[in-house]
């Protein structure tokens, strides 16, 4: 938008957007060729071609043990929640205007990871399952506060939403350290689930977050034209037919659906839902229908290199992969912060 | 009479613009909006276009209030052109101006031939045609004022509002922006409602001249007959000759500036050397 400092002209380099098919098939092809090559990485390392073989059945039982109940789940998990990640943040970015917004920078992930903790710290011995509930719960109250503070004069401004979410987010991150500094038990448990962690994924997280997304990605590929009038401004938008507060109110919904779903199987995963939708821009432009579809891809190649460094860097120790995101995310945040301003 | 309002009651939050401000929008003609800032001109139009909504009064768009249609039914008879125009990144000017069939599209689905057809018209008519793979960032200012109004017209409606459509443009480009839209009224008989600035500007090239003041309209009519200096007086505060356009012969407004309304400090403070 040529309201942001970012986009501003001459700044970025401007890959034009005349062939988002081609960026969307290339991005396609690496995914899937990282999903394989990353697939043995691990503690039990099985070396490709290996993997692959194993994948479909031939090779050692323990090979095929590995490959299937450890590794497959993780990098179908990286996928599906590198994807939702990158579309709730090309969401919130398009609905708030505002191209540093994302689910951790306006609060929903640290409302949906306070959920959870609030969870474990009431109720210790609370079953696992109940997890992703608490982080529901957590994102969309947090949501919801963050949008009501922002409401004002039969509306909210991108900037004002931004700004409430900063604010949100940093309550909920304190309300946390202070849970995990009263609470001792469950904090390791807590900890490592919080810094966004794929080693104890399963093929049961993948069902659970399945459903979640085949739901939520259709009605948003219906919303992207009326996200792309969003873009307009809201008083454009509203002149040409648009309901713009209802639209913001459902697309912002979905969004923090899907962002909630993510932190209750991975943990707080950062960055990605920022930086993903913004680099897609920067290769396709800003319409939603090929906007999204290019961020997703990219946040799946983004958690799959996260998760195959996070555990393939030392091992057996496992770096969670939200770390990882983080350490590569924040100094590319800075980044932006610095064009912005 | 397809566009009107009665005793309108403007406000934002805690600001009160107007409280009992009623308008007659004449069909077919160009009308101006005047005053100064924070007179309520740009909020009667938000008002106008259903883009605010009162808290008392009503806005009747052909016959039935505003706020009984549909925001697209809305967007279908009557078209807006905000003050605050952001166009999305790297977007071209076909693109940009493919947004004005939004409310005749429906949610699923592509263009129709009759989209088509409206977007090569509001290029044409607005001299943008050459312009359609261009990105809207590149272009001159009043490229783009232009291809904003191609936006709203593509939209189809003979009810055409803009907020200070000249706003930010050198004069040459003001001049160009006003000269379209002179010429979608002569040609295609568009009602045509403006803030505008420039008072002489919008003596040149309206119909009908509404002067605002405080939230309370106070005169309207054809410029020739409402441009006084005691209006300028009563509306601006200022004094002002007023002379003929010695081409065209509306009114002109010539301020004059009051000395005593300067502030006392604003002596040089750089007094040249060797003076």
């Amino acid at each position: 938008m040529t309201a942001t400092p970012v986009a501003a002209p001459g700044v970025a380099v401007r890959v034009h957007a005349r062939r988002p098919a081609v960026v969307i098939v290339t991005l396609s092809g690496l995914c899937l060729l990282t999903a394989f090559l990353t697939l043995g990485v691990g503690a039990v390392r099985v070396l490709e071609p290996h993997a692959i073989e194993a994948l479909f059945g031939h090779g050692t039982a323990d090979q095929i043990r590995t490959i299937r109940t450890y590794e497959l789940p993780r990098v179908l998990i990286a996928i599906l929640v590198g994807s939702a990640l990158a579309i709730s943040g090309g969401v919130i970015q398009g609905v708030t205007r505002n191209p540093l917004a994302a689910p951790d920078i306006i609060g929903v992930v640290k409302g949906a990871a306070l959920g959870t903790v609030f969870l474990l710290w009431a109720y210790p011995l609370a079953a696992v399952s109940y997890l992703p509930v608490a982080a529901f719960a957590g994102g969309i109250i947090a949501m919801v506060i963050v949008y009501l503070a922002a409401y004002k004069n039969g509306g909210t401004t991108p900037v004002r939403l931004a700004l409430v979410g900063i604010a949100v987010s940093a309550l909920c991150e304190s309300i946390i350290r202070y849970v995990l500094l009263v609470q001792a038990n469950g904090i390791g448990h807590a900890l490592v689930w919080l810094t966004g962690s794929l080693a104890a994924i399963d093929m049961n997280a993948v069902y659970q977050i399945l459903p979640w997304i085949a739901v939520i990605l259709p009605l948003l590929v219906f919303y992207a034209h009326k996200l792309d009038v969003l873009g307009l401004g809201d008083d454009m938008a509203s002149g040409l037919g648009l309901s713009v507060e209802r639209t913001r109110r459902i697309a912002l919904a979905l969004a923090v659906l899907l962002a909630s779903a993510c932190v209750a199987v991975a943990g707080s995963l950062l960055f990605i839902g920022l930086i993903a939708p913004h680099m897609a821009r920067r290769l396709v432009g800003s319409r939603h229908a090929v906007l999204l579809p290019t961020a997703a891809l990219l946040g799946s190649l983004m958690l799959l290199v996260a998760d195959a460094i996070g555990r393939g860097a030392d091992p057996p120790i496992e770096l969670p992969a939200g770390m990882v995101t983080a350490v590569i995310g924040a100094p590319y945040f800075v980044y932006l912060l610095t064009r912005s301003l | 009479m397809r566009l009107s309002a009665s005793n309108l009651a403007l406000q934002y939050d805690e600001l009160v613009v107007a409280t009992d401000l009623s308008i007659d929008v004449p069909d077919g003609q160009i009308s101006a909006l005047i005053g100064p800032n924070g007179s309520g001109k740009s909020t009667l139009l938000r008002a106008l276009a259903r883009l605010l909504r009162p808290k008392g009064g009503e806005v009747v768009l052909d016959g039935k209030a505003i706020s009984s249609y549909t925001t697209k039914e809305v967007a279908r008879r009557l078209a807006i052109l905000p003050q605050v125009l952001i166009s999305p990144e790297s977007i071209t000017v076909e693109e940009l101006v493919a947004y004005g069939r939004f409310p005749q599209r429906r949610s699923i689905g592509g263009m129709r031939a009759e989209d088509r057809e409206a977007i090569n018209w509001a290029l044409e008519v607005t001299a943008t045609s050459d312009l359609r793979d261009r990105p809207v960032d590149h272009l001159s200012g009043g490229q783009r004022q232009r291809v904003w109004i191609a936006l709203v017209l593509a939209q189809g409606t003979d009810l055409i509002l803009l907020d200070e459509p000249t706003t930010f443009l050198d004069i040459a480009y003001q001049l160009e922006v006003l000269e379209l839209l002179k010429h979608l009224h002569a040609t295609e008989g568009k009602t045509i409602v403006m803030v505008l600035h420039d008072i002489n500007m919008a003596c040149e090239y309206s119909q009908r001249l509404f002067a605002l003041r405080n939230g309370k309209l106070v005169a309207q009519g054809d410029p020739r007959d409402v441009l006084s200096a005691s209006l300028i007086r009563e509306v601006f505060g200022i004094d002002a000759h007023i002379l003929e356009h010695p081409t065209s012969g509306v009114p002109m407004c010539i301020p004059i500036a009051a000395p005593h309304s300067r502030p006392a400090e604003q002596a040089p403070a750089v007094v040249p050397v060797g003076s």
